[in-house]
């Protein structure tokens, strides 16, 4: 069978390794610079908004949820908050000192969203907590602006969905030190 | 199928209903696991953003009928001390409001904005999505004059529906701290209204 193959006329191969060079330097530079697309930038307003409205709610497990099975929370500069457990255990303990205070929102405005590839992206997003300024109790304590800053985000996409798999308060106050890393930690 | 005689090769008219039918199985298969599991498209939450700002900037302008236009025909709005059903009802709610001077006939500016944040949308299926979106009212600023601030905060919690390709709100409840439940639980019939403080304190600042 060897013997009837007759060799690809020169033109035709030639043609052939422009087209195989090109697919691997266009799929190269695709990798390098890649720019998200519209439903990486939904799923990840969507990330955002269920970790505001959870966390609004006391709700530990919507709030976990939004991270990496072993994600992190920055929790100001010194405490780290390591995975799921610890982060429904935290909003647990955290819940009952904030009962008998005004409620309070959080409104998180999607910033500029820096993709490392396909599967990475980092984000950093001016965050506000408003309190509450209902109709039945306006304007009582704790009303109007209650904390500014941002969250800067590591996300990671996993089986197609993004999630949190870093996230650090940013205050940017006076006292502002940048998170420390945090140690590997087991779930308590 | 039955008809067919192992090893007796099906004709090109049976081959083509054959490979119908296995379209067709596969269509309403994908359609069934689709339907349990729909996660929405950037369509579907580019259409729920624009309802929102457009709900928002009907109410702020006193635009009766857009207002009216971005609920289902029997859509509902709640809050704590009302209960408005059917776009006729919307509507009306509005031109009240604007029988009572607002906007600022001096600016033509609207006293007060209602700025959202991301809604969190969670679809039930291709046609029928609930939604939690964070509002702020905050009081107009201008040169010549100065706001009142933050006026009202909460959140609306809506039922959103499908209705010829558009997406719609078919109830929304405004929830807002400290406020107690509306006077209808669940949205009254159509042609019937609640109000238990009609127009107090909300929009009549």
């Amino acid at each position: 069978m060897a013997n009837n193959r007759r060799a690809p006329p020169a033109g035709l191969s030639t043609a052939a390794g422009v087209a195989v060079a090109c697919m691997l330097f266009g799929s190269g530079a695709e990798a390098a610079e890649y720019q998200g697309t519209v439903d990486d930038y939904v799923q990840i307003t969507q990330l955002q908004a269920r970790y505001d409205y959870a966390l609004d709610n006391w709700n530990g497990k919507a709030w976990a949820a939004v991270f990496t099975a072993n994600g992190v929370f920055h929790m100001g500069a010194t405490r780290c908050i390591v995975g799921h457990e610890q982060m429904i255990a935290l909003l647990e303990k955290m819940a009952p000192s904030y009962a008998n205070l005004p409620p309070q929102q959080h409104v998180t405005v999607t910033g500029p969203i820096t993709y490392i590839d396909e599967d990475h992206a980092w984000v950093h997003s001016p965050i506000m907590v408003i309190g509450s300024a209902g109709f039945v109790r306006p304007l009582v304590a704790g009303t109007g602006l209650a904390f500014t800053g941002a969250y800067d985000d590591t996300l990671i996409r996993v089986n197609g969905r993004w999630f949190i798999a870093d996230r650090s308060e940013n205050t940017k106050t006076a006292d502002f030190k940048p998170p420390a890393p945090c140690a590997p930690q087991q779930p308590q | 199928m039955d008809n067919v005689r192992p090893g007796v090769s099906a004709t090109p008219a049976e081959k083509l209903r054959r490979l119908m039918m296995a379209g067709v199985l596969a269509s309403l298969t994908a359609a069934l696991a689709h339907a349990g599991s729909y996660e929405g498209t950037a369509d579907d939450y580019s259409q729920i953003n624009r309802l929102m700002t457009r709900y928002s900037a009907a109410l702020d302008n006193r635009d009766a009928q857009g207002w009216a236009s971005v609920f289902t025909q029997a859509g509902a709005f709640r809050d704590f001390h009302l209960c408005l059903v059917g776009r006729k009802q919307i509507a009306a709610f509005v031109e009240q409001l604007k029988s009572r001077g607002q906007p600022s006939e001096a600016t033509a500016r609207p006293r007060s904005h209602h700025i959202n944040g991301h809604p969190w949308i969670e679809y039930l299926d291709r046609d029928h999505a609930t939604a939690h979106t964070f509002v702020m009212v905050v009081g107009d600023v201008g040169r010549n004059h100065v706001g009142s601030g933050i006026e009202v905060t909460g959140t609306y919690d809506d039922q959103l529906k499908r209705v010829g390709g558009h997406w719609l709100i078919a109830d929304r409840r405004e929830i807002s701290p400290g406020d107690g439940p509306p006077p209808c639980e669940q949205a009254a019939p159509p042609g019937r209204t609640s109000h238990q403080q009609p127009l107090e304190t909300h929009d009549g600042k």
